[in-house]
């Protein structure tokens, strides 16, 4: 198996065709000629199969150099410090994206009926989240709207065992 | 009265014989005629190009044409400061500006407003906005001498500035002009030639994959002078793209030293 992490690829080499091979990160596969293209600069790295894998078909991506920073999703989880608490929500900054650190600035609301599961409306904010708290948050939808879980253990709360709860798609709508 | 009524008629109507014809800058068409900086017709200036070359920018990139030398450096992505509408997929934000001394005459360049929206037009389809959902890509394409052509340096520096960056793309976008003088066509045109056009293509694509994602048209156009200028631009692009993925090579080869 290939295994050449010397080549430097950009964006729009060709990497080989899409029945060899799979695009994996920094990667695409394009839909007019089935050929695998590179999307970012860096270098070339053929990944083999897991043996038991049912799709025998290696998988190449392109890594190293730079990768523009993390960028909060619907569905991520975020490390978030709260800037400010207000009656009905909690805006935060995001900090990190997963194990990511962000590089530019990322703010986020957390909402008074996101904040747990059971009793949404008998959420008092002010008891919850404190300016300066860093807090654990799903990213729900469009704004960087946050469900928050607070994870600062120095100060009295209803920190422990809430679970993040269930989001439906229509939340925002 | 009346002799002078028929000397001197009233009313004004150009006379076929009288009527100004532009200079043609090809004297006799003569094709022996060289570029002001005597290069062939269709050949294009030295380019180079440079990344790293804003320290604050995510990712950036320095080009020279000749004289048309431009800075182009990206940011973000970053969370999007405009309310915007509704949207899954991220934003392109582009803005050119001219340096007031980019021009033969100060402070001239910054009048052209739309190369801000042509820059938009021709990057967004050659990247994943998907990518980087709501949230802005800002490029800050800013010219520091215009020598012609400055549109096309602007396009194709931009393009490696994003690749830069670590922007997913589909290909790097290419750009090239050609400026048609009398019956010629001229690749990569001086300021001097684009002042004396009959008319101008543009053309950006995506080398690789062979795709136009702008083409610019201004002045009155045969369909087989479009048809040579398009092939023209197209065999230019893929030989700038070449210019353009060696550039990057070199960084990322240094980078990893």
């Amino acid at each position: 198996m290939e295994e050449d992490g010397d080549v430097v690829v950009t964006p729009g080499e060709v990497l080989g065709k899409s029945s060899d091979l799979k695009a994996g990160a920094g990667a695409y596969v394009s839909p007019q000629d089935h050929a695998v293209y590179a999307s970012l600069t860096g270098f070339r790295r053929i990944l083999s199969p897991p043996p038991d894998a049912p799709d025998q078909r290696p998988t190449v991506e392109v890594t190293g150099h730079k990768a523009h920073g993390p960028v909060p999703e619907p569905g991520s989880i975020v490390t978030a410090r709260v800037t400010r608490v207000m009656a009905r929500m909690a805006s935060a900054d995001i900090m990190c994206v997963g194990t990511k650190s962000v590089r530019e600035k990322f703010s986020g609301i957390i909402r008074q009926q996101d904040v747990r599961a059971t009793e949404i409306d008998k959420v008092d904010m002010h008891l919850s989240f404190h300016a300066g708290d860093i807090v654990r948050a799903l990213v729900v939808q469009q704004w960087f709207q946050l469900v928050g879980q607070r994870c600062n253990a120095h100060r009295q709360g209803k920190l422990s065992k809430e679970r993040l709860p269930r989001l439906e798609d229509d939340e925002m709508k | 009265m009346a002799a002078k009524a028929a000397s001197t008629p009233t009313t004004y109507s150009p006379s076929p014989t009288t009527q100004k014809t532009k200079p043609s800058f090809f004297k006799n068409d003569n094709v022996d005629w060289v570029r002001p900086d005597g290069r062939g017709f269709h050949q294009c200036r030295p380019a180079f190009f440079r990344t790293g070359a804003v320290n604050a920018a995510a990712g950036s990139a320095y080009a020279e044409f000749g004289n048309t030398k431009v800075i182009v450096s990206v940011f973000g992505p970053r969370e999007s400061k405009k309310a915007m509408m509704y949207s899954d997929i991220g934003r392109l934000n582009c803005n050119v500006t001219f340096t007031t001394f980019a021009t033969p005459v100060r402070g001239q360049g910054s009048d052209d407003k739309d190369f801000s929206s042509m820059l938009h037009k021709a990057l967004e389809g050659a990247i994943m906005l998907e990518t980087f959902p709501k949230t802005t890509v800002d490029v800050f394409a800013l010219v520091l001498e215009s020598g012609g052509s400055d549109l096309p340096v602007v396009i194709s520096c931009a393009s490696v500035a994003l690749a830069d960056a670590g922007i997913m793309m589909y290909d790097l976008v290419t750009s090239v002009s050609v400026s048609c003088l009398g019956k010629n066509l001229v690749i990569d045109p001086v300021l001097e030639e684009e002042s004396y056009q009959d008319g101008s293509l543009m053309l950006s694509c995506m080398p690789s994959k062979y795709e136009v994602t702008q083409l610019t048209i201004t002045g009155e156009w045969s369909t087989a002078k479009i048809n040579e200028g398009m092939q023209l631009c197209l065999d230019a692009c893929s030989k700038l793209a070449k210019i353009m993925r060696s550039c990057l090579k070199e960084a990322a080869s240094a980078s990893e030293d």
